[in-house]
């Protein structure tokens, strides 16, 4: 429906179309999805065609009518995915790239739509200083469009908090799920830590991708620069972004590598993600983790 | 060496000097912090997530405060090294006098170029002293010393640092500190020949001098101390105009060299002076007038006194007189008879016989052969013009004939004229006149058009006579009774209020030819007549008021009253009647020019011009040779000198062209007087040859 209706794909069209030009793409060069069910229900029998696996014949169907008759299957998925979107004001930050938080629709779109491809169960949460939508997951393909509809109406902004926002997310999630976090986790470090250890403690499998622009990486800036705070009006700061580089760096570097470090040691799957890298990385990185995970 | 002149003693033990304009320079100290602040008004913006990483710590953001204050510091202090470099200060302080250190010295070192340094009755001749002295002397210059050397001949020649070939218009040279070359370009140097002009020399080096702000300044001269050129009487009155204007520069030093020591007796010397030709070369026959110079010894008949045409002896010229040898000078003048076509003259005495004829104890009359010769290139070419007569009589008489009678006489039945005129009345000119031959041989398109008191121009010839000026050539218009109901034709068709090529506004007629002359000889003469002036125009030297003609007896009785010139126009008044009105007036219009005169200028309002006056046939040449563009010779240089235009009354710097004999003309801009301009460059080209310096445009 969505993709034949003008209005619809001009309103929830585009992430649609990232989401599966990005997974089919990916899924063609794979050629095989690794994920195969934990536990399967009897749907109905359909007409044997060649071709279809010998393991799925219902053998006592042949014996009864001597006709050849495939099970189907109803796959039921253990899996409960929650892709946590930053949409905090810093998330805004637009480079030459694009901005991350266009970047982190990309990924979670392509993820939602993936998951729900291999029947896993998806569910979004967005938010900034508080949550601002929380989707609880399902595998129903059409559980996708509201996915996307939300991602994309979704716009960032406000300030950021997120181990307050974590530590309420954790208390509300009861299940044990995936949470695949997609944020610059520019907060205060040993909050954020504690906020992943809570995810940690509640036995959730968290895979943190740390979105990040080139620019905040690299900072190339040479002139004369206002910075100006996405998420505090008001806030600037005018500096010789040449001098203060040295500075940045220092700071910024240690913080991402003591991010990492911890994340990694709290069994935390902790991956960057630059703005200026294919959005398909990610999607790598997930099934990868979900082969070997 | 041997101050000419007393330094004035400065009173004070500490003197400062500088450029002012360093002044300005110094406001370039704001630059820097101009630049920061207008950094912070001038900046980039980021929207930014990451500013936790940008708060630095308060150590780090004091020491980028500092660092930038001692960064802004760093380039003021440069932009203030460079603006003291630029400025040149200089300070005297009695407490370095007495360390010793010596200040940086700007000198320009003038070389007497004149004929008797070539002598070599005493071994080196002391033009070959005078070169070693001066490398001698640039050897111990001390680094920052700067120098500029320059040659004394009848005008001053650069030596060092040597021109730019390339240049369109040199002037003096200017000092430079870079000496490496100093001693080729002395090796290079022109050799020495025919007089000196030391105190025109001195003039110049003051001039070079006048560019620096250095508080030691020396005009050094190295000469063979001859009294020509440097202490005669008429250069000594020279000495003396200069002395009051070089006492009112304290810093410059003048010191006199004389290369040849205690003995410098003045050698026994024949030269052959400049030689000039006449003005106006009407005819073929070139009048030339020189001088035979000796010095220190008696006149005695020369051996030989000859002319040369192209290098080519043609006349062997009788001896001059004896009695005619005054101050150590005798005249010489001699006409000669050339063909059409660029000639070099040259008059060569030779006052001693060849080695091999001299009897034995024969006394040589010249030790300093090398000024024995002069020369002097001239362009003898025809002179097509084409003159239109405003009646309708046939043939024509009393009008333009007189003029075309007055351009074609000649002094002698041998003489052949070199103007080719074409007279015609104005009913008959039409507008093919103007570039169709007026004879039979080649080159004779008119290049001159004389309307002589013309009624009107139909369109057809009024459009043609402004293509034919616009496209460079020259019309002398005559107002006669002609004009007298057509004169707002001339104002509305051919002035148009300075927009037209006609020079001035015909105004009215004034005067009565009928008017009786009273006999009372203190009555005033209600006519007209030129007046005498300081006209420096090349066709009005006889106006000038040491000219022997008689020129300014032409009486006018009638003549038309002329406007002032539209101001913006270029037109100037060069000529006056003896009542302030304008008599001749001239302007440039597209590449060529037009001369309006108030009077008809043949016999018509019953002037005397043509019945009274002899030098009307001399003034009528000197006007159509200026109009056609032929200067005089007063330019003749020898290869390497340089060759200097002296501008006419109110002409303003402009664009001028230089025709050699060969090749194509050349443009050269003059943004001020005078143009010094180097003709052949002496590297490339030393053969004498006519250049022909002309004017595009100099309104």
């Amino acid at each position: 429906m969505i993709h034949f209706d003008p209005t619809s794909l001009a309103r929830y069209g585009r992430l649609m179309l990232v989401a599966r030009n990005l997974v089919e793409g990916f899924l063609t060069g794979v050629h095989k999805s690794p994920y195969k069910g934990y536990s399967v229900e009897f749907a109905e029998h359909r007409q044997y065609y060649p071709g279809d696996e010998i393991r799925h014949i219902d053998w006592r169907a042949l014996g009864k009518t001597d006709r050849y008759y495939i099970k189907e299957y109803e796959e039921e998925t253990n899996l409960r995915a929650h892709l946590i979107v930053d949409a905090s004001g810093s998330m805004a930050y637009t480079g030459k790239h694009g901005s991350k938080f266009q970047y982190a629709q990309y990924v979670a779109a392509s993820l939602a739509y993936l998951m729900l491809h291999q029947r896993d169960a998806v569910g979004l949460v967005t938010h900034d200083t508080k949550l601002r939508e929380k989707i609880t997951p399902k595998a129903s393909t059409k559980h996708l469009v509201r996915v996307l509809h939300t991602l994309e109406r979704t716009e960032p902004g406000g300030e950021t908090s997120l181990a307050t926002v974590w530590h309420d997310l954790a208390g509300q999630l009861k299940r044990r799920a995936m949470l695949i976090i997609l944020s610059d986790c520019f907060d205060a470090m040993t909050p954020l830590l504690r906020a992943l250890y809570h995810f940690r403690h509640k036995n959730h499998e968290v895979v943190l991708f740390h979105v990040l622009a080139p620019e905040e990486i690299e900072f190339p800036f040479r002139k004369w620069t206002q910075f100006r705070n996405l998420e505090i009006s008001g806030n600037r700061l005018l500096v010789d972004p040449q001098r203060l580089r040295k500075e940045y760096l220092r700071n910024f570097q240690s913080f991402c590598t003591e991010l990492r470090d911890n994340a990694r040691k709290m069994q935390v799957d902790y991956h960057l993600l630059r703005t200026d890298e294919p959005v398909d990385r990610a999607l790598g990185l997930y099934l990868s983790r979900r082969v070997h995970g | 060496m041997t101050p000419l002149r007393s330094v004035a003693k400065r009173a004070m033990t500490m003197a400062v000097g500088l450029n002012l304009l360093m002044l300005l320079g110094l406001a370039g100290l704001a630059i820097p912090p101009i630049v920061h602040l207008l950094n912070r008004r001038r900046y980039d913006v980021v929207h930014w997530g990451a500013m936790q990483f940008l708060q630095i710590s308060e150590i780090t953001r004091r020491k980028l405060l500092i660092e930038e204050l001692l960064l802004m510091a760093l380039r003021m202090l440069l932009i203030a090294v460079l603006v003291l470099g630029l400025a040149s200060p200089w300070a005297i302080f009695s407490f370095f006098d007495k360390l010793g250190t010596q200040e940086s010295r700007d000198v320009v070192i003038i070389i007497d170029g004149s004929a008797s340094m070539s002598r070599r009755d005493q071994g080196s001749s002391p033009h070959e002293l005078a070169c070693a002295w001066a490398k001698d002397f640039i050897a111990k210059l001390r680094p920052g010393d700067s120098v500029a050397i320059v040659q004394s001949q009848q005008q001053v020649v650069p030596v060092f640092p040597v021109a730019d070939e390339a240049a369109t218009a040199v002037a003096i040279p200017a000092l430079t500190h870079k000496l490496q070359n100093a001693a080729a370009a002395l090796d290079d140097m022109p050799p020495p020949r025919g007089s000196c002009d030391l105190p025109l020399a001195v003039e110049a080096a003051h001039q070079i001098l006048s560019t620096s702000r250095r508080p030691q300044q020396d005009i050094i001269i190295l000469t063979d101390g001859q009294r020509q050129g440097l202490a005669d009487d008429a250069t000594k009155s020279r000495w003396r105009r200069l002395e009051q204007k070089l006492d009112a520069d304290e810093r410059t030093k003048l010191f006199l060299v004389n290369v040849m020591g205690e003995d410098s007796t003045a050698p026994a010397n024949w030269s052959v002076q400049a030689v000039r030709a006449g003005k106006a070369l009407a005819s073929q026959r070139v009048f030339l007038e020189s001088q035979l110079r000796i010095q220190g010894g008696r006149y005695e008949p020369p051996y030989r006194l000859q002319l040369e045409v192209d290098q080519v002896p043609v006349a062997t010229l009788p001896a001059p007189s004896a009695a005619d040898f005054r101050s150590g000078q005798i005249p010489l003048q001699i006409n000669h008879m050339l063909t059409p076509g660029s000639h070099l003259l040259s008059l060569v005495v030779d006052p001693d016989p060849p080695v091999d004829e001299r009897a034995e104890g024969y006394v040589v009359k010249d030790q300093v052969p090398a000024d024995n010769r002069q020369d002097l290139a001239v362009m003898v070419r025809l002179l097509p013009v084409l003159l239109a007569d405003g009646g309708t009589e046939k043939p024509v008489h009393h009008g333009a004939d007189l003029l075309k009678t007055a351009l074609t006489a000649t002094t002698g039945e041998q003489d052949l004229t070199l103007v080719r005129p074409r007279l015609v009345t104005i009913g008959d000119f039409v507008p093919d006149m103007l570039k169709k031959a007026t004879g039979p041989e080649p080159n004779t398109i008119p290049r001159v058009l004389i309307l002589c008191n013309v009624t009107e121009l139909d369109r057809s010839q009024e459009a043609a006579v402004t293509e034919f000026i616009e496209n460079g050539g020259h019309v002398l218009v005559t107002l006669g009774n002609r004009l007298l109901g057509t004169r707002n034709y001339y104002n509305q068709r051919l002035y148009r209020d300075g927009e037209g090529w006609l020079p001035a506004r015909v105004e009215e007629v004034q005067g009565d030819e009928f008017a009786a002359v009273s006999t009372d000889s203190a009555a005033k003469d209600p006519a007209v007549f030129p007046a005498r002036a300081n006209y420096t125009h090349p066709a009005l030297g006889m106006l000038r008021p040491d000219s022997p003609a008689d020129l300014d007896r032409s009486r006018f009785p009638r003549w038309w009253k002329l406007g002032d010139p539209a101001a913006g126009s270029g037109a100037i008044v060069i000529a006056r009647f003896d009542n302030g009105h304008p008599f001749l007036v001239e302007r440039n219009y597209g590449k060529g020019g037009v001369i309006l005169s108030a009077v008809p200028l043949d016999e018509s309002w019953r002037t005397n011009l043509h019945s009274g006056v002899t030098g009307v046939l001399m003034f009528l040449h000197e006007l159509l040779y200026y109009l056609e563009g032929a200067r005089s010779s007063e330019f003749n240089v020898v290869p390497g000198r340089p060759l200097i235009y002296q501008p006419f009354d109110d002409e303003k710097p402009g664009s001028m062209s230089m025709q050699p004999p060969h090749g194509p003309k050349r443009e050269i801009s003059a943004d001020k007087w005078p143009l010094v301009r180097f003709s052949a460059p002496r590297r490339t080209a030393r053969r004498a040859a006519h250049h022909r310096l002309g004017r595009w445009r100099w309104s």
